[in-house]
């Protein structure tokens, strides 16, 4: 196995494992496994409003304009970046450069908080200008209530994402994090790149289709 | 998932970036990411790429051209929303397979992990409006 196969270089200790993987990662991608449920409970309540007949729903384009998914692949794009700079942070303290590895790092806290503050900048250009003329057009107000709701949810996801990524740097940088504790860091990368999938997701069927 | 970066430069790397783009898997499913989700934004609005090359390119003859076509091209519904649900589930396992390691994980972390999938396909068929939209 090589060093970046996401497996701890550290043998675990007597109760620290079940079924031969760490209680961590067990414990992380269980909750993965209920958050994504609950998005898949959004994004079908969506597509289940999105597909009812004559339910007036806007066009992407309609609603957010060329700019507005110009901007939002943009942010996409921010958030994929801000993904391989985590995989960068494990194998960098998998080789045991920490210096890198908390360069990366901060990379990729700095794609989080770029793309927060874009989604920002949208919600209220959006609020100010854009979904009350859709409204007055007799679109369905389920598509803002549901396009918060969606990008809202997403976007606490990022921000508890870039709160994680900063304890997880504060620890590096005070040595409690060393190259030896790769699944710590591997657990916290299971989430951000968690928050990067949903997203792919989110900006498919809110944005572009 | 080796890289030759990692074994041929274990402890500096080389690169911009440190990195050895050529031999590092993770840098070659980035840029599938990005050009996928070129192709996402391209099929359901061509016009997008019609107004951007508008913005940074000169309207010069064939790229006046370009503009215009890109601007009257649309695609068939249909395509569009099987075509885009496609990449999205090409990309989101992409990411799961590669970047969130299951490419090396336990056959049992795999099936926990397709536990959302499955969900999301019965919750989908479930309360798709099957009696308006095909009347049945």
């Amino acid at each position: 196995m090589s060093a970046q196969d996401g497996s701890v270089m550290e043998g675990p200790g007597p109760g620290e494992e079940s079924l031969g993987v760490t209680n961590g990662k067990i414990g992380m991608w269980t909750f993965l496994v209920m958050d994504a449920m609950t998005f898949a409970g959004i994004l079908a309540g969506y597509a289940r409003l999105r597909w009812t007949p004559d339910s007036m729903w806007p066009f992407p384009i309609d609603a957010f304009g060329v700019i507005g998914i110009q901007l939002t692949a943009l942010n996409t794009f921010i958030l994929i970046c801000s993904s391989v700079a985590m995989v960068h942070v494990l194998a960098e303290q998998m080789r045991g450069n920490m210096d890198r590895a908390e360069k990366w790092l901060m990379a990729t806290i700095g794609g989080g908080l770029i793309f927060l503050g874009i989604q920002a900048f949208e919600w209220t250009h959006l609020i100010i200008d854009k979904f009350h003329l859709l409204m007055d057009a007799g679109y369905n107000q389920n598509f803002p209530a549901t396009f918060y709701l969606l990008t809202g949810f997403h976007g606490m996801h990022v921000a508890v994402g870039v709160i994680y990524n900063t304890i997880i740097l504060m620890a590096i940088r005070r040595g409690r994090v060393t190259k030896d504790h790769t699944s710590t860091v591997e657990i916290a990368g299971l989430y951000w790149h968690f928050v990067d999938l949903i997203w792919i997701l989110v900006f498919t069927f809110v944005y572009l289709i | 998932m080796a890289s030759q970066d990692a074994e041929n430069h274990y402890e500096t790397g080389w690169g911009w970036a440190k990195i050895d783009w050529v031999y590092n898997e993770y840098m070659w499913i980035w840029v599938w990411l990005a050009v996928l989700t070129v192709v996402e934004v391209f099929i359901p609005e061509p016009e997008i790429f019609g107004a951007l090359f508008e913005m940074i390119l000169p309207a010069v003859g064939p790229v006046e051209s370009l503009t215009t076509w890109l601007y009257e091209l649309e695609f068939n519904r249909t395509f569009v929303v099987v075509s885009l649900i496609v990449l999205a589930l090409v990309k989101t396992w992409l990411v799961a397979w590669y970047y969130m390691h299951l490419i090396s994980e336990k056959p049992s972390i795999i099936l926990v992990a397709c536990a959302p999938f499955v969900f999301s396909v019965f919750l989908t068929v479930g309360i798709f409006p099957w009696q308006t939209t095909f009347g049945i």
